[in-house]
């Protein structure tokens, strides 16, 4: 695919390859069909993933990696070059292809293309699509700088040790085989087609007069577009235009579209003054966008192509598609593309061009006969029968018993390794190691497919937080039930820019035994999936870069994302949290997706996409997945703090209210702490039960909590306890309190019901989402308010007619994992 | 880390010529305008990168990647051995 990476790219070979490339795929049946991008052209990988995204699962688009720069126009690059034709030939030969296609073989002088054909593997048949031979057959004018004779000539040989050619046109097959008469290459030919935009333009009047303005056309115009080399034929267009009767000139503007260098341009509006041309007569548009060259098409009065040698000659082609009246050379492909001789003239006959010109101009019944037949004509070229042209093609060659099969059991790679030394004696060792690597990478598909689950904080401590219990079930659920087409790999981040395997810390978990090796930098392919489970915000944002690799190898990158609450209530949130959030999240918006807890924080995540306008190539998915909720048995802790397990003997006899969670300023503890002084003043027979770890922003609240009254009397407050001291404590409370103000899921409310313990909570859209009817909703601004709300709650409780948690549904971490395997697409 | 700079430009024969400019990062803002100054508007000035791990060292290699690299270079040292 490197026609479609190299500045070929902007041009008609790239088009052509992008274009042949999806007809293939659309049309490849019980084909598979893999692309091969260059990693030398890093910065095209991510659009042509863009590109066939929705055509081609992204596990068969393949980089490969070579150390560069390899480009022939510059000397010292030879044993770059040598090297990388090995390198790449050995990573096609792994991917074991029955057919190696090649694109676009004339490239790597000026760019970093690489292409060589048996230098490694001499089995694999290798087709290639011809365009066309003009800097061999116009050698003087094409092929006059030594270096690139040199280069084009090597590029021929290789053209003669293929095993199948692809020729654009009847006419491209027939000159190769003029020049080549003793080859016995097979040559078929496929044709090429316009993309499906160049249609004919409606436009009114209105739009017409001011589209056209901005070209500066004031008149009927003739148009031509495309480049304007030599052969284009240019000059004898200008003058045959200059050679018509006064009044057709000055009724008709001549008009270039497309892009044009300075000295051509100038040259240009030379000749035009020297044929006594206004500038209002000849007009050079200059770049166009597709969609107002299709517009330019449809509006000219006639399209002339004057050129003398084409390939193919699309932009006739997109021409006839968009109703313009076409004429064109009489020579090389044209005719046969054309398909009508009266619309052809001789391109080296100044008279010839004229008369044609004239007779389009005033002769509106031949106008109409050539736009019928050019639309005719360009029904005929599609480029599904282009796809099913070059399919059956390669079906014909692999019939071909002469061809050897590929042996499937040789070992490519000790092949390369061995053809190596040689070429590397003068090579530095800076040259070694990107070599290994890209060898390493080019390598590492072959292996079967990972999953990648970031642990990097959980491997640094585990501090207890909700965050780790979330990863530490996770991973457990997924190591000991790993999914049956990948392998599970926890990984962590480190500061050489890589992430390592966690296998010591996988080896933690029961059941890992077959998890081996050190911590050593992971290998990764196309296919894998790397799943940012454990969050780091600042250390996660350092590995942008990393994560942008990945995606460019093919490497799925997802993340789990918890909440959006340190941008949605920084009021919450220490000063700079918001922003570090901010950034991490926007790591997370170049990735492929993510699976947030809620179905509310994937609306909030949302909401914040489309509120960032984050430019985007790729689809962004994002599905909720709610949490496991079953206490996490088994699962290896490290410093979960005191843990006395006594519960007070006062929560037992009264109506004693449970608040679970951080002591943070967004869990509403003020809020609650005024309500039932509220109650405690009016007598009320409440407790309050208080369990979680000091946080941020909270100062006063602790003293207030530390020196309060009813401390160890109707407060009370257990900070760092464990799971199984929490339930409990679940077990004798009579309500959960859920205050916070915002969660990303609410897991206190499932650990409630699992208890059957009702539930009083704010009334905001995650507990709603969790609890649904199975909880008291509130909605209170001050404390009093709360209080009445737990009084009406206490008046329903006595009465049984309060919401009962008994039926709440929730999540196993068994269920919860399985089911955030098929949210990341793993069945 | 270098970053390099391709300017391409066509001419009526070759069709396209190319120059490049690698240099150190921390001075592209100065060297930029100069080689744009030294091709015409229509000429494309693009900025490339090369493969993301301009750092490459030992420590970055994975298990079979470092193998690769040990085999190698044995193989050149023995080769310069015996041509010694």
């Amino acid at each position: 695919m490197q026609g479609a990476q190299s500045a070929s790219r902007h041009r008609g070979i790239g088009r052509y390859t992008l274009s042949y490339a999806k007809a293939i795929i659309r049309n490849r049946g019980e084909h598979e069909v893999i692309l091969a991008l260059s990693g030398l052209f890093p910065h095209t990988i991510e659009h042509m993933r863009a590109e066939f995204d929705r055509l081609l699962p992204q596990s068969n688009i393949r980089v490969w990696h070579a150390p560069g720069p390899v480009k022939e126009c510059e000397e010292g690059n030879d044993t770059r070059r040598n090297v990388a034709e090995l390198v790449r030939e050995a990573f096609l030969v792994n991917l074991k292809p029955d057919i190696i296609h090649i694109t676009s073989l004339f490239e790597g002088f000026l760019d970093d293309s690489v292409v060589s054909i048996g230098k490694l593997d001499t089995s694999t048949p290798v087709s290639i699509i011809l365009y066309d031979l003009i800097p061999l057959v116009n050698s003087s004018q094409y092929l006059q700088n030594e270096r690139y004779e040199k280069f084009y000539r090597k590029k021929i040989d290789l053209l003669l040790k293929c095993s199948s050619l692809h020729a654009i046109s009847e006419f491209s097959k027939k000159e190769f085989i003029e020049n080549f008469p003793d080859c016995n290459i097979p040559v078929s030919t496929i044709f090429a087609a316009s993309e499906s935009h160049f249609v004919k333009t409606k436009i009114c009047a209105k739009d017409k007069e001011s589209f056209l303005k901005k070209f500066d056309i004031l008149r009927p115009f003739i148009l031509f577009s495309g480049a304007t080399d030599d052969r284009k034929n240019l000059p004898r267009l200008i003058e045959s235009y200059s050679r018509l009767d006064k009044s057709l000139i000055k009724s008709h503007q001549l008009v270039l579209a497309g892009g044009i260098p300075d000295d051509h341009r100038a040259k240009f509006h030379q000749l035009a003054k020297d044929f006594n041309l206004s500038s209002y007569d000849f007009k050079m548009t200059g770049w166009v966008t597709d969609t107002d060259l299709a517009k330019l098409y449809s509006l000219c009065k006639v399209y002339i192509f004057p050129s003398w040698h084409e390939g193919f000659g699309l932009p006739p082609l997109e021409a006839m598609a968009c109703g313009a009246p076409v004429i064109s050379a009489n020579t090389s492909s044209l005719p046969e593309l054309v398909g009508y001789e009266k619309a052809l003239f001789n391109p080296f006959d100044i008279l010839s061009i004229t008369n044609k010109l004239k007779e389009v101009l005033v002769d509106e019944g031949f106008r109409q006969e050539l736009i019928l037949n050019g639309l005719a004509q360009a029904s005929k070229f599609s480029w599904c029968e282009t796809a099913k042209k070059s399919i059956g093609a390669w079906i014909n060659l692999r019939k071909n018993s002469s061809l050897t099969v590929l042996d499937v059991k040789k070992n490519w790679n000790e092949e390369l390794l061995s053809s190596l030394p040689d070429m590397l004696k003068n090579s530095d060792d800076e040259f070694l190691l990107r070599l290994s690597w890209s060898i390493g990478i080019n390598n590492s598909g072959l292996t079967g497919r990972r999953l990648f689950v970031d642990v990097s904080e959980l491997i640094r401590r585990d501090a207890g937080t909700g965050i780790q219990r979330v990863v530490r079930n996770i991973i457990k659920e997924w190591i000991i039930n790993p999914p049956k087409s990948y392998k599970v790999e926890p990984v962590y981040a480190t500061e050489r820019g890589c992430y390592l395997y966690a296998r010591a810390f996988a080896e933690k978990f029961k059941g890992a035994a077959t998890l081996s090796g050190g911590d050593e930098p992971i290998a990764y392919s196309a296919g894998d999936l790397f799943f940012v489970l454990d969050m780091q915000p600042e250390v996660q944002r350092a590995q942008a870069s990393y994560y942008r690799h990945l995606r460019e190898q093919g490497v799925e990158v997802k993340f789990m994302v918890y909440d959006l609450l340190c941008i949605l209530q920084p009021e919450h949130f220490p000063k700079g949290a918001a922003e570090n959030f901010f950034q991490w999240l926007k790591v997370v918006a170049e990735s492929d997706g993510a699976i947030c807890i809620s179905q509310a924080v994937a609306d909030e995540l949302q909401g914040w996409m489309e509120a960032q306008e984050i430019p985007r190539l790729r689809p962004f998915k994002i599905l909720a997945n709610h949490l496991g909720a079953d206490l996490d048995n088994g699962v290896p802790k490290d410093c979960l703090g005191v843990d006395k397990k006594i519960v007070p003997s006062q929560i037992k006899g009264s109506y004693s209210f449970l608040m679970v969670g951080t002591i943070e300023p967004r869990k509403g503890y003020n809020q609650v702490l005024d309500a039932f002084e509220y109650l405690w003043d009016t007598d009320g027979d409440v407790n309050l039960v208080i369990v979680g770890k000091v946080g941020w922003m909270v100062d006063t609240l602790v003293r207030r909590l530390r020196n309060h009254a009813e401390l160890g009397k109707r407060l009370f407050w257990l900070d760092g306890i464990s799971d199984d001291h929490l339930e409990m404590i679940y077990a004798e409370s009579s309500c959960l309190i859920a205050a916070s103000y915002g969660e990303g899921f609410g897991l206190p409310l499932i650990e409630a019901a699992q208890n059957k313990m009702p539930i009083i909570c704010r009334d905001i859209k995650v507990f709603r989402e969790v609890a649904g009817k199975h909880a008291f909703y509130f909605e209170a601004n001050e404390g009093k308010e709360l209080a009445e709300s737990i009084i009406n709650w206490l008046e329903m409780y006595k009465g049984g007619r309060h919401p009962k948690s008994d039926h709440m549904p929730w999540l196993t971490w068994k269920q919860s994992s399985q089911k955030l395997l098929i949210a990341l697409g793993i069945q | 880390m270098y970053k390099v700079f391709s300017v391409v430009a066509t001419t009526p024969n070759l069709r396209i010529i190319t120059t490049q400019v690698a240099y150190r990062l921390g001075i592209s803002e100065i060297i930029k305008p100069y080689i744009r100054s030294m091709f015409p508007a229509s000429h494309e000035l693009s900025e490339q990168r090369s493969i993301y791990q301009a750092k490459i060292d030992l420590s970055t290699l994975n298990h079979q990647a470092r193998q690769i690299y040990c085999d190698l270079k044995q193989s050149i040292e023995k080769k310069q051995k015996d041509e010694a």
